[in-house]
């Protein structure tokens, strides 16, 4: 017999799948185990994590199942069914409420041609408001420049200095 | 015929039988399977079914919604059940296919990850019985605990459904043989390898405690 039980006969022990009681190799596992502290240990730590799973996925089971049986009537509402529809309605507000930021971070990447544009009405402002000013003037003109009655040509030439006299 | 392994029956099972008591009542009464008489079959076995699922999923929605499949489908396929095996591992092998429909697909796998009702080891250690007072017991049981989780976790998944199989429902190899449809030397070879992963994982923590 080796030094220690081979893995197949401690799982053969642990599956409650040992020898015979009456043969003799039963009589050389028993003998071992009671000489061999190392496979005994070993032998009851699996024997206790085994049994410690069961009575612990016997006793939470036995607890959700009466959580469910207590809530039966909303279980139809938390059902895994449903779940990917709120998972994607979440999902959907969550881009719908993102998108318009990093489009707009998309389209202004840069600081430099905002200063730009920062920098050029002031150049242009002058002008924009001489601009402004002529319309107002144009507006508030009780008659339109296009329809006010042309200047009396005598008097522009009488007025005029004589240079397109002909110095014939 | 089949095992109770000393498991209470809870007394309250409407869940399960709400979601076919519309069914039950449109439909003919005249057979005589076990399965006839749902009500008695889900007060019986719907733990024990549920709780095979729940320790293979690791989430309770799920293992709740197909544990109602698992009793609909037995009762909708109840003229197929020939009693050439209990009841339980009639159950069992109807609800190990849904369990692997289920986790077959992608979605399962995608929404898995994102589950707010996963299952963790610290939820699950709330129920660590206390029969050993001391609170260095009660750690050490915890460690256990912890690494037999991860353990299990680490299995593949022919290896977790055949070893919940035998430690957790204790069923014998025969049983298991039946349920997963494999022949019970194959079944011997996965409980050896799974059982090893199980070894290697106690004697690391051995080693880094010592």
């Amino acid at each position: 017999m080796t030094s220690h039980l081979t893995h197949e006969q401690l799982c053969d022990m642990i599956l409650a799948r040992s020898p015979h009681p009456l043969s003799s190799d039963f009589a050389d596992l028993q003998c071992h185990l009671h000489t061999c502290p190392a496979c005994t240990e070993e032998l009851a730590s699996l024997r206790s994590s085994l049994t410690l799973l069961r009575e612990v996925s016997t006793g939470y089971s036995r607890r959700q199942l009466a959580r469910f049986h207590e809530g039966a009537p909303i279980k139809s509402i938390r059902s895994t069914n449903l779940r990917p529809l709120l998972w994607t309605a979440a999902a959907l507000i969550a881009i719908a409420t993102t998108l318009p930021f990093s489009l707009h971070n998309y389209r202004q990447p840069a600081a430099a041609p905002s200063s730009a544009i920062a920098t050029t009405p002031v150049q242009t402002q002058q002008s924009d408001e001489a601009l402004l000013e002529e319309i107002n003037q144009e507006l508030s003109a009780p008659i339109p420049s296009p329809m006010r009655p042309l200047a009396d040509p005598t008097a522009s030439s009488a007025t005029t200095p004589s240079t397109s006299s002909r110095r014939n | 015929m089949e095992s109770h392994h000393g498991d209470s029956v809870e007394s309250q099972t409407m869940p399960a039988q709400a979601a076919i008591s519309e069914v039950l009542t449109a439909t003919d009464q005249s057979s005589v399977t076990p399965f006839d008489d749902l009500a008695s079959v889900v007060a019986l076995y719907e733990q024990r079914v549920f709780r095979f699922l729940l320790v293979s999923t690791r989430d309770h929605d799920i293992a709740q919604t197909l544990t109602q499949e698992t009793f609909l489908r037995a009762w909708v396929s109840r003229a197929s059940f020939r009693e050439d095996c209990s009841i339980v591992t009639w159950l069992m092998r109807i609800a190990l296919n849904l369990l692997r429909d289920h986790t077959r697909t992608q979605r399962f796998r995608f929404w898995k990850r994102a589950a707010a009702s996963a299952v963790d080891v610290s939820d699950v250690s709330e129920h660590i019985p206390h029969r050993d007072s001391s609170l260095e017991q009660q750690l050490i049981a915890k460690e256990q605990l912890n690494l037999i989780w991860d353990a299990v976790a680490q299995l593949s998944q022919r290896q977790r459904t055949i070893f919940i199989l035998r430690f957790v429902e204790e069923l014998d190899l025969s049983e298991i043989a039946v349920t997963t449809g494999l022949p019970i030397s194959t079944v011997k070879s996965h409980l050896y390898r799974a059982l090893a992963i199980v070894r290697a994982r106690h004697t690391s923590s051995l080693k880094d405690t010592l």
